[in-house]
């Protein structure tokens, strides 16, 4: 930087002043005039005033308080120092002491937790790192020397644990594997949205330290220099050319206010009402009317061209005229002379007249918008610190990944801005990771007619000479090689060379160190996450945006929009909110609760194909279909209440139009009667043109009145016809078997057709009896799908279910057999566990121990004793009892026996047949019983030497061996 | 007619009509019997079991699509080349011996000859549209014949069993490979993989056939070609223009004195080729060029009418529909309602828009017949321009054909006058005997000449007459449909106001008495 033209430089230009800051001010002698009392501000006494964080903010209360009228006390009141304080700190923005020394402790405590696992780099600098710290302070003394007025730079804050590093370093370029991220606008807009936003402290200062962007991304929470550097690495990542900027901005900016701006330069989707989804049986009457409308505009209009011919052909000189003639005569060759109308010169002058008029109230009412508009503008300046905020953002230069034009990103919201944009005010120094430069320009006019041409050595001053040209293209770089070595020597010799001749290698020149910092990562979960929170809110002018990750909200919402009301448009507020991964396939939902109208969207694959779906006061209005999916082609089914249209596209018979008008005070048990509905009074159905078939007899709309009785059958216009032939008969009874046939009217628009035989007319009205049912049912199937639909949507909401894709590794399937995994390993364990305890035949024998684990071994002596003693008595006493039951049977027996053989003569036939049965059972028994007891005399030893072996080589009684 | 009865009958139309009131829907038996029926109404006619020897009297019956002839004793096809609507024929179970007749029946999808005594497949060439084709249970002898079939691209289902040929071991295999679009084969579903292994069988027979197919194909499309050629000549009433010179030539007188001095002679005609196919071909261009304005014109013009019809269509339209509704709210207060007042109101409004309706129309109607007869003033002008210019440059050219017929005239004429001054001169030995007779009389050689170019010149005429008297032709033919059509469609329309008006009024009247 200290080149030889530098001096000249801010020789040959008088400003520069040391009282005043230069590069950051718009406007010094203005941003000074509005803090005329505001001595607190130190960079206006100085601008190597040092910076002490928090502690910085003013203590001294200034003499008369400078925005009386703005903070809107009265000026007569008595202002006391708190009162004086509070409203500096609402200027400056500061915050809460208690909320920043939270953060603050948050911030540490995240930063102590990581520090294990991160390498020695984040807590202290390698020798490489400590040469070129050296380096740049040289170059910090030396630039303060030369431009002592200007500004401190941004060179080398401390990071996240303190340690002082050089801020190209910080950057870190990493590309990570989110497709999302590789492009400007989505990374800069997930940055944007996953971390927050932290305004500085104090704003008009730089910061003490710069966190390294792997800890950034870890916190979620960052300055805008924090997120600056990240959101550079990330592009830096993805091959742009991005860089972040140093300056200053205005207070919106550097606070994220966007309650100024305007929803729809967010990005967001325009009110619902006045869209091309909205609903346009909202803009008035029923479809009937609407078609007649349309017969009275066709009028109209005739009416008018007619007028505008004639006009064209009076007022011959007129521009319109000419105009006319010439559309006219680059017309096709043959026209048709317009009829004559009669109309009076006088009366199209008054027109014209009017017309221009109207014209030019409109024009003035537009000039009063802008005006308006710009009266928001003037708003700005009420803010004392204009021009002395520190603000960081990113610039993107063109040259890589198919950049025309530079651009700046605001990390904050993730807007991008033209390079002049009026809300930047300043630019002190841009750097990526492998240089930083100094704007040696005049931000006089924000940043109108400032150069981002890194390589011109005039406008921008370069820290290394390495590097200076950024996007590494060719051509630039070999023309300002020279130079810029040059210039990097001239660095080198100036001072180096007394104190630190060995920072430079031999060609004066200094290698940047790789950077300190880690690579990013970022697991899909956290990706997924969006924001810190799993939501964000925006507020703009107008509506009020809030986003929601995936999966975040159980009903699946992603984004809400609220669109507050303008009185002044007429527009009375209205909530849009949209979904994502529903299974009820629900995408949007738009409300106008002054209407009570909702209108929910739906994608593809519902059951009825069902497309959206509108409803006031919860009353169905109309519902839209994807008609392709549908069977039946239906388009669409609008409900006016005692009447239902049906629209459909694509039909086999041609069918286009279906309505149903219903008597709901009628109601009564037949087929003719809908529940919920009433009687069917009427029914139409239109039919397109069916090619196949000559026009006088192709139906183009049949037409049931069900309560006069009668139908009606109109046919297709002829070609050069305007007036279609029908025919109407009487309905006949539908219980007679026989159909009468009475043609109540009719009319053929070709009077020398002959008259159609009855036959005919028999066939036609057959016909329409078939077809009559058949509507007639499918009324009633349409009705029983829209309570199909309307009980779905009900189940639906009651219980809102998310679909997860199956490559979804997180919640999706992956997932879920991964839970189910582990479940199943820890019920395993479970049962393992449980199976010991139950086999412990110890256990009762443990309770009286101390401590079963560890048995003295008296104490196993004696559990093993008891234990055998146990075992003894259960075994003796099971003899005894099997013991018992044999001597009592047998007794039993025998004295039945001695009864029997004593009465045996004397016994009948039944009394015999007992004892037989009895005697059988007995000794059935007893044999059993026997057996059981020798099995058991023979088992018994054996299990008690069994249990005698097993509580010997049990471990817990080892005690007892050892003894 | 008895089932049993062995008497052999003709088609009458007593039989007709029975088989007619037999397929009558019984509801509508009686109005059916009452109104009767006209035979060109009658869409399918069954006439199985009657015996019949022969068809006959079915000519009412032009809109038959479907015709049941079966279990009769026919024995040959005739009497049905008039039916061209036929879609479906059954002649299956008669003693038909030959496949004849059909040539009319070019709509015919789908025929049956099932149980005849048929010995070859023929004369059905016709029959494009076929798509199933029975001839089961006939006498059909070789195998070959089936692949006359081949030209039916639409054929999908074919029956062939019970003949001599199905005994054949290569039965089903040629038929797949000769007729690979099959879908059933004798009442079966046929397999791909069937259709693959018969081609492999017959590979080396079906490609030559195919090859010769595909020069037919080729030749076909080259006729096609010309025929298309020759229309557009035609349309442009040129149609002999290109063949003109070669006929010059062709004629006896000039035979005669040719060979006299062939040299010579030839290279003239040669010399007058050239320049004579200049100017015919610049003509030709020309005169195509401005046939293709002409229809240009034409559609131009038609175009405009169309679209100022529209216009005022959709403007009647709209009056009538407003009128309509009128009408139906005025008549429902005229039916229902029970003050006078009301209802004569309603009465006296109706007609009152009736009136207004009529007038509209009409005014709408005469407004267009204006516009129109100056639109096609303007457009006969204009075309007459056209046809005008081309019999102008017709004209010069033909001037121009006629110079160069003198020019050529007369180098002949004094090519043939030296070698014949020097025949004389020479010794006449080795001179053939015919042109030794002509040089014995040089009037008379002078005659043949001039009479060879008078036909020439004649055909000259003939031919410039034909191309300008084609156009005058054209012109007013175009100028008379267009003001023919016109006048129809005013009188169609302003009919069809009336009626509608009438209609109208007499419903209103017809309420108003009602009420």
């Amino acid at each position: 930087m200290i080149t030889s033209e530098a001096p000249m430089e801010s020789a040959s230009l008088p400003p520069l002043p040391s009282d005043g800051p230069n590069a950051d001010g718009v406007n010094p002698s203005k941003s000074l005039k509005s803090l005329p009392t505001l001595a607190l501000n130190p960079t206006s006494d100085s601008g190597n005033a040092p910076a002490e964080g928090e502690d910085a903010q003013p203590s001294n209360p200034p003499q008369n308080e400078p925005s009386k009228a703005e903070s809107g006390n009265a000026p007569d009141t008595e202002v006391t120092d708190d009162e004086l304080n509070a409203q500096l700190r609402a200027v400056l923005g500061v915050q809460d002491n208690d909320v920043v020394r939270q953060r603050n402790e948050h911030i540490a405590a995240t930063a102590r937790a990581l520090l294990p696992s991160l390498p020695r780099s984040y807590i202290e600098n390698s020798a490489k790192e400590e040469l070129i710290l050296e380096y740049v302070e040289n170059f910090r003394r030396q630039y303060a020397q030369v431009y002592p007025g200007r500004k401190d730079l941004l060179l080398c804050p401390g990071n996240e644990f303190g340690v002082k590093k050089f801020i190209c370093t910080t950057i870190r370029p990493t590309q990570l594997p989110f497709r999302q991220l590789y492009n400007y606008d989505t990374c800069a807009r997930f940055v944007a949205d996953y971390i927050t936003y932290v305004p500085l402290q104090p704003p008009h200062e730089l910061p003490q330290a710069v966190f390294s962007p792997s800890f950034t991304l870890h916190l979620q929470l960052g300055t805008c220099f924090d997120i600056s550097v990240l959101l550079v690495s990330l592009l830096r990542g993805a091959g742009y050319e991005a860089f972040v900027v140093s300056g200053y901005a205005t207070r919106e900016v550097t606070l994220v206010d966007e309650t100024r701006g305007d929803m729809a330069q967010g990005g967001y989707p325009p009110p619902y009402t006045g869209s091309a989804r909205a609903w346009n049986g909202m803009a008035g009457g029923a479809l009937k009317d609407r078609e007649r409308q349309k017969a009275r505009r066709v009028l109209e209009e005739a009416r008018e061209k007619r007028k505008q011919k004639m006009h064209a052909l009076l007022v011959g000189g007129d521009a319109a005229a000419s105009q006319a003639d010439v559309s006219e005569s680059s017309g096709p060759k043959y026209q048709v002379k317009p009829p004559k109308v009669l109309l009076s010169h006088f009366a199209l002058k008054q027109e014209a007249k009017a017309r221009a008029e109207a014209a030019a109230k409109a024009e003035n009412e537009e000039s009063g918008d802008a005006q308006a508009s710009g009266m928001t503008d003037d708003m700005e300046d009420s803010d004392v610190l204009r021009g002395l905020r520190v603000h960081a953002w990113v610039l993107v230069l063109p040259g890589r990944r198919e950049i025309a034009e530079p651009f700046f990103i605001e990390p904050s919201t993730s807007r991008t801005y033209p390079i002049d944009y009026s809300m930047y005010l300043g630019v002190e120094s841009v750097f990526s990771n492998l240089n930083y430069w100094v704007n040696m320009q005049y931000c006089y006019e924000g940043l109108k007619g400032i150069s981002f041409d890194l390589a011109d050595n005039n406008k921008w001053e370069f820290v290394f000479p390495d590097n200076t040209v950024p996007g590494l293209s060719g051509v630039g770089a070999a023309g300002s090689s020279g130079q810029s070595g040059q210039a990097a020597s001239n660095i080198g010799k100036g001072d180096d060379e007394d104190e630190e001749g060995d920072v430079t290698n031999e060609e004066g020149r200094v290698d940047l160190p790789p950077s300190w910092v880690e690579a990013l990562s970022l697991t899909q979960e956290q990706y997924e996450r969006k924001c810190p929170t799993g939501s964000k809110s925006v507020t703009y002018r107008n509506a009020r945006v809030e986003t929601f990750a995936d999966y975040h909200r159980p009903d699946g919402m992603i984004t809400r929009i609220t669109y507050f009301k303008d009185v002044s448009k007429g527009f009375s507020g209205e909530i849009r909110e949209f979904f994502a991964n529903r299974k009820d396939k629900l995408v949007e939902r738009a409300r106008i609760p002054t209407l009570r109208l909702i209108h929910e969207f739906f994608d593809k694959g519902r059951p009825h194909a069902l497309k959206d779906h509108v409803m006031i006061s919860y009353q169905t209005k109309e519902m839209n279909f994807y008609a392709a999916a549908r069977h039946d082609g239906l388009l669409r089914r609008v409900d006016e209440g005692n009447k239902v249209v049906e629209l459909y596209e694509e039909r086999d018979d041609n069918l286009y139009y279906r309505s149903v008008v219903f008597d709901p005070t009628d109601s009564r048990d037949d087929e003719e009667t809908l529940p919920d509905r009433g009687r069917v009074i009427k029914m139409t159905e239109k039919f397109a043109r069916d090619p196949s078939l000559p026009a006088h007899q192709d139906a183009a709309k049949k037409t049931y009145f069900l309560k006069e009785e009668k139908v009606r059958i109109i046919y297709h216009r002829e070609p050069d016809r305007i007036v279609p032939s029908f025919l109407e008969f009487k309905r006949p009874p539908s219980d007679s078997k026989n159909i009468s046939l009475e043609l109540l009217n009719s009319f053929a628009a070709n009077p020398y057709a002959k008259p159609p035989k009855t036959q005919q007319l028999f066939a036609v009205l057959s016909g329409l009896m078939r077809s009559q049912s058949a509507c007639l049912s499918a009324v009633r199937g349409a009705e029983k799908e829209v309570r199909d639909i309307l009980s779905a949507r009900r189940a639906e909401e009651k219980n809102i279910q998310l679909s997860v894709s199956v490559y979804d590794t997180i919640r999706g399937e992956g997932k879920a057999a991964k839970e189910e995994e582990e479940q199943k390993e820890e019920r395993a364990k479970e049962e393992e566990e449980r199976k010991k305890q139950e086999l412990d035949y110890l256990s009762p024998f443990l309770i009286n121990v101390a401590d079963p684990a560890n048995l003295t071994p008296a104490e196993a002596a004696s559990v093993k004793d008891a234990c055998l003693k146990s075992l003894k008595e259960r075994l003796l006493e099971k003899a005894t009892i099997i013991q018992s039951r044999l001597d009592e049977l047998s007794g039993e027996y025998k004295r039945r026996q001695e009864a029997y053989t004593k009465t045996a003569d004397t016994l009948g036939v039944e009394e015999t047949e007992e004892w037989v049965k009895f005697s059988e059972g007995a000794l059935f028994k007893i044999r059993i019983l026997e057996k059981r007891m020798a099995k058991h005399k023979e088992t018994a030893p054996e299990r008690y030497v069994a249990l005698e072996k097993k509580l010997r080589m049990d471990p817990r009684l080892q005690a007892v061996g050892t003894r | 007619m008895a089932y049993n009865s062995t008497e052999p009958s003709v088609i009458d139309e007593d039989m007709i009509n029975k088989a007619i009131a037999e397929q009558i829907n019984p509801d509508v038996a009686d109005i059916v019997r009452k109104e009767g029926i006209d035979s060109n109404e009658v869409l399918s006619l069954r006439l199985d079991f009657k015996n019949i020897l022969k068809i006959d009297n079915l000519w009412q019956c032009t809109n038959l699509t479907k015709l049941q002839l079966d279990n009769n004793i026919i024995e040959k096809i005739e009497n049905l080349s008039h039916l061209v609507n036929l879609t479906w024929l059954d002649l299956s179970f008669n003693n038909i011996t030959n496949i004849e007749g059909l040539d009319n029946l070019t709509k015919l999808s789908d025929l049956s000859l099932f149980s005849n005594r048929i010995s070859k497949i023929e004369n059905i060439d016709a029959l494009i549209n076929l798509q199933v084709f029975s001839i089961g249970n006939n006498n059909l002898s070789e195998l070959d014949n089936l692949s006359y079939l081949r030209r039916f691209e639409n054929l999908r289902v074919i029956n062939c069993s019970g003949n001599e040929i199905a005994k054949d071991p290569n039965y089903s295999l040629y038929i797949l490979a000769h007729l690979p679009k099959i879908k059933y084969l004798d009442y079966r579903l046929v397999g791909l993989e069937q259709v693959k292994n018969a081609r492999e069988k017959f590979v080396d027979n079906l490609i030559a056939m195919e090859e010769e197919e595909k020069v037919l194909i080729s030749k076909r499309e080259a006729a096609t070609r010309s025929k298309e050629e020759a229309d557009r000549y035609d349309t442009a009433h040129i149609p002999r223009l290109a063949t003109l010179f070669d006929s010059f030539f062709g004629e006896p007188e000039f035979q005669r004195y040719a060979p006299l001095a062939r040299d010579p002679v030839t290279a003239c005609v040669d010399d007058y080729r050239v320049k004579f196919a200049s100017v015919v071909g610049d003509l030709a261009t020309f005169v195509l060029k401005k046939a293709k304005e002409r229809e240009e014109e034409i559609r131009v013009f038609t175009d405009c009418l169309n679209a100022s019809k529209r216009d005022a269509d959709a403007e009647c339209l709209a009056w009538i529909e407003n009128f309509q509704h009128s009408k139906k709210t005025n008549l429902r207060v005229i039916m229902t309602s029970h003050s006078a007042m009301d209802i004569d109101n309603a009465l006296s409004h109706l007609k009152e828009e009736l009136d207004t309706l009529s007038n509209n129309l009409m005014t709408a109607e005469m407004t267009i017949v204006e516009q129109f007869e100056d639109v096609i003033r303007d457009f006969e002008k204009a075309y007459a321009e056209l046809v005008q210019s081309v019999n102008e440059t017709v004209q010069s050219s033909f001037a121009r054909l006629r110079d160069l017929e003198n020019e050529f005239h007369e180098k002949i004429n004094d090519i043939i006058l030296t070698a014949f001054d020097r025949l004389i001169k020479s010794d006449m030995e080795d001179i053939d005997d015919e042109i030794r007779e002509l040089l014995s009389d040089k009037d008379a050689l002078a005659n043949l000449v001039n009479s060879s170019h008078d036909s020439r010149i004649s055909k000259l005429d003939h031919d410039e007459d034909t191309v300008t008297s084609g156009h005058a032709r054209d012109l007013e033919a175009t100028i008379l449909g267009t003001h023919e059509r016109e006048w129809n469609r005013n009188r169609m329309r302003v009919c069809e106001i009336v009626s509608f008006i009438e209609k109208c009024r007499s419903e209103i009247e017809a309420a108003e008495e009602g009420a």
